[in-house]
């Protein structure tokens, strides 16, 4: 039934249904705030397990300089999380857990990079560079494979501000 | 010459550096490439930015836990163990990361193991599958387990520092030894493209040097060939004008020996006359010849286009030829195709030449047998074919046919006599008239020459040649004769005397005209070249007189009846064309002629 609201919030006008964003029930894994739409805490959206498995998810396989040869990377979107905040900034300002942030545009999407939240199948602890881990596919897209977009490969991802 | 172009050897020797140079350059950009990418991660995740993170995590740790020894709220555990788990993370970074090259260092290996250990120890309280639960003892053991790591890290961040150093100075120098490297082999490289560029302009100047000797030698042979048809040409010429020069006085001979001949002479004397006479009439064919020939060389003869019957053409030729023939017992035939066309256009002068010294020829050296001409014709030609019987020639023989003064055997041209001019003769006005000649021959057996000769036909002329005798002249006529040259006017008034007429002279064009109209004249006898006024200006302005000067009988005088055109003399108004040797016999049927068509003016008449 949630689930069914949930998607109806989607397919029809999100905006006048902001106040429908179910507020997270579990631990947050993702704040979004800044030039959003969508919110369920205050000012942000605050994404746990549960918001983000209502997202698809989209595999990537890929060679990466964290990890040594070919790994397959899962979770949604980083284009559908985006939309589901109804984003509508240029600039992306990503932090993770160790407050490292990195600025990307929002035109990066286009590569259809991920937040990964399982490496080959297994969830990633914060030890293991989780719990999201944005991956861009390197292999499909080789002129990715320069510094910048390594650096734009946030790791221990906690919360994007839109801008 | 010792300037040669360069062999293949020492081209395939720098083509090979070349090569190699060009691949050692491929090597060398692709090592510097391999640099430039490991250096690329320098600024992402590097060495330093590692280890540095893991300094900052590990004192984010340590001040976690100095706060929970001092507050102690349970809540704040998560916090530890999330600072923790990062913690963690940073030396899971370091342990795996692909590009540290810590498996090379025993310290950096002895240091990670040290602080896998810590975790190790750590994670018994603080791990992920234990409870979290406030445990101050715990705390206590973590800021003393933390203590002991202090210098570990610190060593660690000063370690990278000083790897970095060294791999960039390391990259550094790399770099500028390539960089020279690099420099020297394009500056090789430089050096083999000026040697390619000398070697080439080297080759250019060979080439252009050999191309300027071909060019002076052709210059030379062009020279050398210009100079020997000059002194070939000179000679003709020379020969020409000598055979004009003595033409002239052998007219006169021919004439004299003629006149001579009329007269009552004795057995002897008279036997000495003909000889005389028919050496020089051999001596004036042979200048003919000569001059025919060199005319022909440079191209001055022209042929005339005017209607002749090619049977009476032939039967006149088998006149002239049948006393040779009968003088040789020979049996000369004629045998006529039928359908033969009736007139053509074209020389009968030049036909009758080669006609006559064809048959001439065979004549001449057929001892005994038949010279048979067989003359026939299809739609594109007139055929002519001579065989004899005579003594033919051999292969290498009838090659040298057709060749200047060359007969085909010099013991032959010993024996037969003549100048060997005739059949080239034939042969150019054969070429002329775009006909064709071909001899067959057998030693011994026989020749046979064809003559193919185009066929042009055409209407018969308007006015058919009166072939009338004429009656004699019996009236004593006043005759002006201009000549230039004393010796010819000598010969012709005694000729003129020996017919019984009367003459006077003139010795150009100009005098002529102004006896003619000082005093009246029944005939003109004028000759074609003349100082101060030609023949044919004279006989212009003669006729332009108008009156009874319109019907003065005027008879060309042409010392060169071959070159000199009938139809010109005609044309500046003359009525008859006599040509030298003037011979009695001729001389006489001409006046018969032209002083009976032409009537005699009444001033004439009136005088008889």
């Amino acid at each position: 039934m949630i689930r069914a609201l949930v998607l109806a919030s989607l397919l029809f006008s999100p905006i006048s249904h902001a106040a429908n964003i179910e507020p997270a029930q579990g631990p947050a894994v993702l704040t979004m705030s800044g030039h959003i739409s969508q919110y369920n805490q205050g000012n942000t959206l605050v994404f746990d397990d549960a918001l983000l498995n209502q997202l698809p998810q989209k595999s990537i396989r890929t060679r990466s300089p964290w990890y040594s040869g070919v790994h397959t990377f899962t979770g949604p979107l980083l284009s559908d999380v985006l939309k589901r905040a109804g984003s509508k900034g240029q600039q992306l300002h990503l932090k993770a857990i160790n407050d490292y942030t990195i600025v990307m545009p929002s035109s990066d999407t286009q590569f259809e990079p991920i937040l990964a939240r399982k490496i080959d199948g297994k969830a990633f602890s914060t030890r293991d560079k989780g719990p999201l881990f944005l991956i861009f596919p390197f292999d499909q897209y080789t002129h990715l494979q320069n510094r910048t977009y390594f650096s734009r490969s946030v790791w221990q991802l906690i919360a994007i501000k839109v801008e | 010459m010792s300037k040669k172009p360069l062999g293949k050897g020492p081209l395939s020797i720098i083509a090979a550096a070349v090569l190699l140079m060009i691949i050692s350059m491929m090597l060398m950009l692709n090592r510097q490439y391999d640099i430039l990418e490991k250096s690329s991660r320098i600024g992402a995740d590097n060495d330093i930015w590692v280890y540095a993170q893991l300094g900052y995590e590990y004192y984010r740790l340590s001040d976690q836990v100095e706060r929970l020894l001092v507050d102690e709220d349970a809540l704040q555990m998560k916090n530890l163990r999330m600072r923790y788990d990062i913690f963690v993370s940073r030396v899971d970074v370091i342990a795996k990361a692909p590009y540290a090259n810590h498996a090379t260092n025993p310290q950096i290996q002895n240091n990670l193991d040290a602080l896998q250990k810590f975790i190790a120890e750590t994670d018994r309280y603080l791990g992920p599958d234990v409870p979290l639960k406030y445990h101050r003892q715990d705390l206590i053991t973590l800021r003393m387990a933390l203590d002991q790591q202090q210098d570990i890290i610190l060593n660690m961040i000063q370690f990278a520092k000083d790897d970095t150093l060294r791999s960039a100075e390391h990259y550094a120098k790399t770099l500028s030894e390539q960089s020279k490297t690099i420099t020297s082999l394009v500056l090789l490289q430089l050096g083999l493209t000026l040697a390619f560029s000398l070697l080439l302009y080297r080759q250019n100047r060979l080439e252009h040097l050999r191309s300027d000797e071909l060019e002076d030698l052709n210059l030379a042979l062009a020279g050398a060939t210009q100079r020997a048809e000059l002194a070939n040409q000179s000679k003709s010429i020379f020969l020409a004008n000598m055979s004009h020069e003595i033409r002239t006085p052998m007219n006169a001979v021919l004439g004299m020996l003629d006149l001579l001949s009329t007269m009552s002479l004795s057995e002897p004397q008279n036997d000495y006359v003909i000889t005389a006479r028919s050496s020089a009439q051999h001596l004036l064919a042979l200048l003919n010849d000569i001059l025919d020939l060199s005319r022909l060389e440079t191209g001055q003869i022209e042929l005339e286009k005017t209607p002749y019957s090619p049977q009476q053409l032939l039967r006149e030729c088998m006149r002239l030829m049948r006393m040779r023939a009968n003088e040789k017992n020979i049996h000369l035939t004629l045998a006529l195709a039928d359908h033969l066309p009736q007139w053509q256009l074209g020389d009968i002068v030049r036909m009758r030449q080669i006609l006559l010294n064809l048959l001439g020829n065979a004549i001449k050296f057929t001892e005994k047998g038949e010279v048979a001409l067989c003359v026939s014709s299809n739609k594109d030609d007139l055929i002519f074919i001579i065989n004899d019987t005579g003594i033919g020639m051999t292969p290498e023989g009838l090659s040298r046919l057709f060749k200047r003064f060359q007969q085909a055997d010099k013991h032959i041209a010993r024996h037969y006599g003549g100048s060997g001019l005739g059949l080239e003769i034939s042969l150019t006005l054969i070429e002329l008239m775009h006909g064709h000649i071909d001899v067959q021959s057998q030693f011994g057996v026989g020749s046979q020459f064809t003559v193919l000769i185009p066929r042009i036909d055409c209407d018969p002329p308007p006015v058919a040649a009166p072939s009338t005798q004429y009656a004699p002249q019996t009236a004593r006529l006043n005759i002006l004769a201009a000549d230039d040259n004393p010796v010819n006017l000598k010969v012709l008034s005694a000729m003129l005397k020996q017919l019984g007429h009367q003459v006077e002279f003139a010795i150009d064009g100009a005098e002529a005209l102004a006896k003619v109209q000082a005093k009246h004249y029944d005939l003109v006898l004028m000759d074609g070249h003349m100082p101060v006024m030609d023949g044919l200006e004279a006989t212009r302005q003669i006729r332009r007189l108008g009156g009874d000067y319109a019907a003065l009988p005027i008879i060309a005088l042409s010392a060169d009846a071959l070159a000199e055109s009938r139809s010109q003399f005609l044309a500046a108004g003359m009525n008859d064309f006599l040509a030298k040797p003037i011979l009695l016999k001729t001389l006489e049927h001409i006046i018969n002629k032209n002083c009976q068509t032409a009537p005699a003016s009444p001033v004439k008449i009136d005088g008889h």
